[in-house]
């Protein structure tokens, strides 16, 4: 019992990575006022473009791949959505349902397999592995991976832009206002780019993590974390804090059902099933949540 | 040397299949207030906007201080020194005052980081140097519509512009804010700026402009120096129709107590005792924003007062079940509370009848399509019917409201503001519409910051004055404003 409490800590936290990082990237499209839907398939695309440019050219070459790949895919996607005046939300569904095919297709051309790609050499090593024994600090900090650091560093320099640069002021007030930030000689349009660029190598980091974690590209590798994220912006009103709180709330449900899968004498499926479960009854209890306190403000 | 010439511009929209301006000019001198007056939907606004770089004109020319531009975007029109007062808030509501000011030009910490502190700083000073009293860091949702327009203003002279378009900026003032407005104004006149001022108001141009150009049907009609005018050729010039023969008329025959105020208090206002009966318009002229806006929540039921009663039909305004009853409102907040900007002409014109028509009917969409034309029609509202609401021009936003509210026979009608937004002729007009609803019967309460409005409409007046009411004379068609300005010092 003594070693569960940093234990849990230490799986929350490498859980928490690419939820966090694909949660904050998706939170600045909301701010535009245009949330990006295609969280998921975009954190596919990252992972993908991990093992596929890292591969042939190593880690850290994939490491850029992995972020500029969905970053470009992402600024199509909105480029696309502006200039045919179409539907985001529906743009967003169609990523989600094009990238996991065309990694397919690409993984077959490129491994010669539709299925798992595993490379050891991209499996990230952990922070200080001399240091694991250390009280607390050794499992919970030392003993993460480099690569889900790597996350959560970009995410903190995400939600830093969000709410401190002049960057995070005027993706509100696009998102506000548009006809605020086209009167102070900004484009709201080009803001909305760069919102949805962001968010796709925010994804991309995430899809990094996934992937360098077990050394793999496996299909399904996002397994629902884009769909999360987006549950965590919700659950966290649009804020920042929440949205954090959020993700870390998620990140510890996933942690206790990894965990309990050890336990012999607990059905490990159900358990694998539990966070999403747990995510649907949010999403309902928070809109039955939210339907009242509208229903209360206007009476 | 003109410091803004504006030549032979065209200007019209495909989408919605308008000409908005076609061959208008514009010159402005320096050191000259040049107020550009016109009809609703004359093109004013679209002037404005070519102008100010938000939107490419089809053809013409803009020069600036002599040399030819082309302004690709608003950042080139305002390098230029081009500021605007837009019409319609364009404030982000969830940011301060402060960060709304400074978009686009924000202050930084080690070049990276939002510099809040030094751009409220810098928004302060601002608002010292002008007079203005809006808090640099308050949140625009928070603020009432003048503090907004100042926020606005302030916004348009933080660059240091030295050519300034205000597009109908004291549609939502009062007389002392606009006073000092006009002061504003004078002032930067006299330090050399040029300043083009959209207004309908025929006093408030003769009050302070040199020299006046006509709009009508998107072409400049003529230039003169406001010297020559008054009131009445002005108003002949913006839309000849014998426009200024308005004022009062008819009679007002009192008879049962329809809206009912009983001590009531909320926030900076009250206690309030008012009666309003079928058959009289009462008019309330307001200076002070926020007692205003207070008592218009009251009469609406969109607040609950939190001492004494506010009631309806006998009712207080938490019981009163709406739909029994025909109760027209017309808000100061058009577009947020009076429309939907995103839905249809059609579908907002006919908001207020849908319950009428059984399904089929309204599948069909030919009763109520003839019946949305008939009513735009009633109030000349121009526009077209499938085009979402945010297309039309601000007068035609309240005449789609007063024809929406004012249709049917109202037993009850709270008006705030009618004129707003409106030129001399459709003003006639809608004051007539409320006049005919009070001679069918209607209750009506007016309030407004334009005294002309309880001038004209009113058969009892109040002033409201630090949150209480008190009795005028509505005949004294002058006194009225010396009262509401002198009420304040």
């Amino acid at each position: 019992m003594n070693s569960f409490l940093p234990e849990v800590a230490m799986v929350t936290i490498a859980a928490l990575a690419p939820i966090l990082a694909a949660a904050l990237g998706g939170l600045a499209t909301e701010y535009v006022g245009v949330l990006n839907i295609a969280l998921e398939g975009l954190i596919m695309a990252g992972g993908f473009a991990y093992v596929a440019v890292g591969g042939t050219w190593g880690p850290a070459a994939g490491m850029v791949a992995a972020i500029t790949v969905p970053a470009v895919l992402a600024l199509a996607q909105d480029g696309f959505a502006r200039k045919a005046r179409a539907d985001a939300f529906v743009v967003g569904l169609a990523m989600n349902m094009l990238i996991p095919g065309a990694a397919s297709v690409m993984s077959e051309l490129i491994f010669g397999t539709k299925g798992v790609v595993a490379l050891s050499a991209l499996a990230s090593g952990t922070l200080a592995p001399g240091a694991v024994h250390v009280p607390v600090v050794g499992p919970v900090l030392f003993s993460q991976r480099w690569s889900d650091i790597l996350a959560l560093l970009a995410s903190a320099v995400v939600a830093l832009g969000l709410a401190l640069t002049p960057f995070g002021l005027r993706l509100r007030a696009a998102g506000m206002k548009p006809e605020s930030v086209e009167l102070a000689g900004l484009s709201p349009g080009r803001l909305r780019d760069g919102a949805y660029a962001l968010s796709g190598a925010a994804c991309g980091v995430a899809g990094m993590a996934m992937a360098a974690a077990i050394g793999a590209w496996v299909p399904n590798l996002s397994a629902g974390r884009g769909w999360i994220a987006l549950v965590a912006i919700y659950l966290g009103r649009k804020r920042l804090k929440g949205t954090f709180l959020a993700s870390l709330s998620f990140a510890a449900l996933l942690a206790l059902a990894t965990l309990a899968q050890a336990v012999p004498s607990l059905p490990a499926g159900l358990l694998g099933a539990v966070p999403y479960l747990v995510t649907a009854v949010a999403v309902i209890l928070g809109s039955a949540a939210r339907g009242q306190y509208a229903r209360k403000i206007k009476a | 040397m003109d410091a803004l010439a504006l030549v032979g511009i065209h200007k019209s929209f495909p989408d919605t299949g308008t000409v908005a301006l076609s061959g208008a000019d514009l010159r402005v001198a320096r050191g000259e207030i040049h107020a550009l007056v016109g009809e609703n939907g004359a093109g004013k606004s679209t002037l404005a906007r070519i102008a100010c770089g938000m939107l490419a004109p089809d053809r013409g020319g803009i020069e600036v201080r002599g040399s030819a531009v082309a302004f690709r975007s608003r950042r080139d029109a305002e390098r230029a020194g081009i500021g605007l007062v837009p019409q319609y808030s364009m404030l982000a509501e969830g940011l301060t005052v402060a960060q709304n000011i400074s978009l686009g030009h924000e202050p930084r910490r080690l070049g990276l980081f939002y510099d809040s502190r030094r751009a409220e700083y810098e928004a302060a000073m601002l608002a010292q140097r002008y007079g203005f009293s809006v808090p640099a860091d308050a949140v625009v949702a928070a603020l009432g519509p003048s503090q907004r327009r100042e926020a606005e203003i302030l916004r348009a002279m933080a660059r240091g512009a030295d050519i300034l378009v205000l597009d109908e900026p004291t549609s939502i003032l009062d007389e002392s804010e606009t006073r000092t407005l006009f002061d504003l104004l004078r002032r930067l006149r006299a330090a050399g700026a040029a300043i083009v001022y959209i207004s309908h108001r025929a006093r408030e141009i003769l009050d302070l402009a040199d020299r006046v150009t006509v709009l009508r049907d998107g072409v400049a009609l003529t230039t003169l120096a406001a010297g020559q005018l008054d009131e009445c050729g002005l108003a002949e010039l913006i839309a000849p129709t014998g426009a200024c023969a308005s004022g009062r008329d008819g009679a007002s025959a009192p008879g049962q107590p329809v809206l009912q105020f009983l001590g009531a208090e909320a926030g900076p206002l009250g206690p309030v005792d008012l009666v309003v009966r079928s058959g009289e318009i009462v008019g309330v002229a307001a200076f002070a924003g926020n007692a205003m806006d207070t008592l218009e929540d009251l009469s609406a039921g969109v607040r609950l007062p939190d001492r004494g009663t506010v009631a309806a039909f006998g009712l207080s305004m938490d019981r009163l079940r709406r739909r029994g009853h025909r109760i027209a409102y017309i808000p100061t907040d058009r577009e947020g509370r009076g429309m939907s900007l995103r839905s249809s002409l059609r579908d907002n014109v006919l908001a207020g009848r849908l319950s009428g028509y059984s399904p089929v009917e309204y599948a069909a969409r030919k009763t109520p399509h003839a019946d949305a034309l008939a009513l735009a029609k009633s109030m000349d509202v121009q526009g077209h019917m499938a085009a979402p609401a945010e297309a039309l021009s601000g007068g035609n936003r309240q005449r789609l409201v007063l024809a929406r509210e004012l249709d049917k026979r109202p037993e009850l009608v709270v008006v705030a503001n009618p004129s707003q937004g409106l030129d001399p002729a459709a003003r006639s007009k809608a004051l007539g519409a409320i006049r005919k609803a009070r001679d069918q019967g209607a209750a009506v309460l007016v309030l407004s910051q334009d005294p002309d409005d309880i001038r004209d409409l009113a058969d009892r007046a109040f002033v409201l004055y630090r949150g209480k009411l008190k009795p005028i004379d509505s005949e004294e068609a002058g006194g009225l404003s010396a009262l509401l300005t002198g009420a304040r010092t």
